[in-house]
């Protein structure tokens, strides 16, 4: 074989060279000559022209072109079928990898109801190191040092001289960071581009937007919650009013500061559609770094914080009272000694010593009335309404921060007695909000919501009581402010109605006088609630200017007022006159008598 | 024979010089298109960057103090709120009487003032128009007709 000239070899390649002769009706194609053996074995040569002297060579050249000429025909109609098939009859978009047409960001926007940004992710470029290919980890990390100056050159050492594959050097460069990394050229140092979450607003919203990790992975608040969601990059729009949610922050940290308190908590809802329109805790945290602020301050008050309300629970206690039939606005209770019970002695803080009509002893908020009213409608009673109103069980609200109330268990006449004055039963801000809403709009339920509804959305609901305790629960409410513990909190024109609260903190064995819970929550108009307002301060001190004196009417009452006065307008409520609704909202104080009623 | 021959050649390098052409155009295209995307895209990521510093710089706080250095303008009071019905006409005799009503500051609220301390952020609470602040009526004052929204 060696031997044979390469030009006379046959021209298709061995492959296709058969090992058989072929069949006789081939015989006349067969450019190799009739009958030949094609094995190379025996040595001989005729495989190539074999049986030459049979045929004409020109014959044997000219049918080994047509095959040939076959051959190569096929493959070129292939091709062109193939050329048809693509581009004519099944064209589809060329396949291109490497173009990407949207912004590859990795997480959804968070808005306010009326679309400002509150969260969102940008893309940043961090530097990450390949310890293996960095050639002299010691100077590598002082040259980093000098042009990041935030990191440490030893950490930085350490990390470079360990063994394995991705270390971070730093991330969330500045353009100009990047720039200088790059130019100081180590080898085995990258770029990688990553998405960073910025909350614009700093901390006016920290609580309800809560907070993600460097991974881009929601930790908390809404951004927990709706964790799927943002990271299919859908956007969130948020029931929130960020100017609303301002002013209540604003005027909070103010009563905070003044009071020297702990903390507290405000929130404004919508006291139809059940959207929330301002949630506040105090103290709090700057999203952007959630890392530095310390656990106090990362802690929800208005929604994971339950508290003992004290008398702003008598909104509860008489609305059952009045819904159940057991008494009727013209009832009158002995308010006249203190009930002993136990080693407690149940007292009013402004004790009048004589009987008192329903009205009276809302607004007075005595504990001694109120608690005759439970006792009259019975432990069954109270706990059945106080359970249509959602209040033992966490609310449901899309964040995951959500407290469980604090229920008596096994639930006795004593507890229906201080649950009478809010004492013994410990709820969170937000139940009380959607409870006391409950009661004012009608007496319908709506769960809260952090989530904008389109306007016109009537939520689902359930009847909790009637409209006519309702009514007479707005009249009552209006009657504190007008002329109750809840003065500090009126707006002319505005119509605000509530009631004060403040709680002795529970302390190990027993209350603590000293530390207080004041809150206030009220509605306004309170004639056809539009927003329900809840202002708590955690452990006021009084001060000179509110005689030392730090129960809700000083403390809460006038910054729910306040905040009242400032969100109303931007909010969109008409101020009324007042005196054209105050036959309308009157109540009449002494029932029976010739009296009338007090204006 | 030789001019068939001819219409062929020049059949086909016509065709080898449109495809030619062709390809070359394509890849312009191409080049163009991506280079759009990543126009697009860094479009995009500075719309993102520019929404952010636009929310940043929309902070209440710093709209605030903003306002109270070059504005001459004060958060609307719910007593400044009139519904356009309440507005009178020019030509109505009483008008000056009515829209004097209207300015008046309100009647005092029955309320106790609250402590002074408590006026700690003073660009955010408005001062109160003192009593004798309106000798004439401020038609200013009634241009915020209806509901600010």
């Amino acid at each position: 074989m060696t031997d044979v000239p390469f030009a006379t070899r046959p021209l298709v390649g061995t492959s296709l060279v058969p090992v058989s002769p072929p069949r006789s009706w081939l015989r006349r194609l067969w450019p190799f000559g009739a009958g030949a053996s094609f094995a190379p074995a025996g040595g001989a040569l005729d495989w190539l022209d074999g049986g030459a002297e049979a045929r004409h060579p020109v014959e044997i050249g000219h049918n080994r072109l047509i095959v040939v000429g076959a051959l190569f025909g096929l493959v070129f109609s292939t091709i062109a079928g193939r050329l048809v098939e693509i581009t004519l009859l099944s064209p589809t978009e060329p396949h291109m990898s490497s173009v990407r047409r949207a912004l590859p960001i990795e997480r959804g926007e968070i808005t306010d109801r009326n679309g400002v940004l509150l969260a969102t992710s940008l893309g940043m470029i961090s530097v990450y190191a390949d310890p293996r290919k960095v050639l002299d980890p010691a100077h590598a990390a002082q040259q980093l040092a000098r042009v990041l100056p935030d990191i440490n050159e030893a950490t930085i050492r350490a990390r470079l001289s360990s063994g394995r594959s991705f270390v971070y050097v730093k991330r969330d460069l500045t353009p100009r960071q990047e720039y200088d990394v790059n130019r100081l050229g180590i080898p085995g140092v990258y770029f990688q581009r990553e998405d960073r979450r910025l909350y614009p607003q700093g901390s006016i919203v920290s609580h309800v937007l809560g907070f993600s990790d460097v991974d881009n992975h929601g930790l908390a608040g809404v951004e927990k919650f709706m964790d799927e969601r943002l990271r299919a990059s859908e956007s969130v729009q948020l029931s929130i009013d960020l100017r609303v949610q301002n002013i209540v922050r604003q005027e909070l940290a103010s009563a905070v500061e003044t009071f020297t308190a702990l903390g507290g908590a405000a929130v404004v809802m919508d006291a139809q559609t059940g959207e929330l329109i301002a949630l506040v805790s105090l103290p709090d945290f700057d999203p952007n770094e959630p890392g530095q602020a310390p656990a106090d301050a990362r802690f929800d008050r208005a929604t994971l914080g339950v508290y003992e309300m004290g008398s702003s629970f008598k909104i509860f206690n008489t609305a059952m009272a009045l819904d159940s039939g057991t008494t009727t606005l013209a009832g009158r209770f002995d308010a006249t000694h203190p009930i002993p019970i136990g080693r407690f002695l149940i007292s009013d803080y402004h004790a009048e010593k004589r009987w008192l009509s329903v009205p009276e002893i809302f607004m007075y908020s005595s504990n001694i009335g109120s608690v005759r009213m439970a006792l009259e409608a019975g432990t069954p009673t109270q706990r059945a309404f106080l359970d249509r109103l959602h209040l033992f069980q966490p609310v449901k609200l899309e964040l995951p921060e959500l407290g469980k109330p604090h229920i008596p268990m096994p639930w006795r006449q004593i507890n229906t007695m201080t649950i009478a004055f809010g004492h013994g039963i410990s709820v969170s801000p937000i139940h009380v909000v959607a409870g006391v809403s409950a009661v004012i709009n009608g007496g319908i339920y709506v769960p809260p919501t952090l989530v904008k509804r389109e306007p016109g959305e009537v939520p689902p609901g359930e009847r909790v009581l009637s409209p006519k305790t309702s009514e007479s629960m707005r009249k009552l409410m209006r009657l504190v402010v007008e002329q109750g513990t809840g003065k500090n909190a009126a707006v002319p024109g505005y119509m605000v109605g509530g009631k004060t609260g403040t709680a002795d903190k529970a302390t190990k064995g027993g209350y603590n006088e000293k530390a207080l819970l004041s809150d206030f929550v009220g509605a306004f108009p309170i004639n056809d609630p539009k927003y329900v307002v809840f202002v708590m301060i955690d452990e006021p001190h009084g001060t000179k200017a509110t005689y030392h004196f730090a129960t809700a009417g000083w403390t809460a009452a006038p910054a729910a007022g306040r905040i009242i006065s400032r969100i109303g307008p931007l909010l969109g409520v008409m101020p009324v006159d007042e005196a054209s609704f105050a036959k309308a909202m009157a109540v009449d104080l002494h029932p029976g008598s010739a009296r009338v009623a007090a204006q | 024979m030789a001019r068939v021959f001819l219409v062929w050649l020049v059949l086909a390098s016509c065709i080898g010089w449109s495809v030619y052409q062709m390809k070359y155009e394509v890849q312009r295209l191409e080049d163009r298109l991506a280079k759009v995307n990543r126009q697009i895209l860094s479009d995009q990521e500075a719309i993102q960057i520019l929404k952010a510093e636009w929310s940043y710089l929309n902070q209440p706080a710093h709209l605030a103090s903003l306002a109270s250095r070059f504005l001459e303008l004060e958060p609307v009071q719910p007593r400044q709120m009139v519904t356009l019905d309440g507005v009178p006409m020019r030509r109505d005799p009483t008008a000056a009487q009515q829209v004097a009503k209207l300015v008046a500051p309100a009647p005092a609220a029955p309320v106790a003032k609250p402590p002074a301390d408590l006026d700690v952020d003073t660009t955010s609470a408005p001062p109160d128009l003192p009593d004798d602040a309106v000798p004439a009526p401020d038609m200013s004052l009634l241009l915020v007709k209806g509901v600010p929204q």
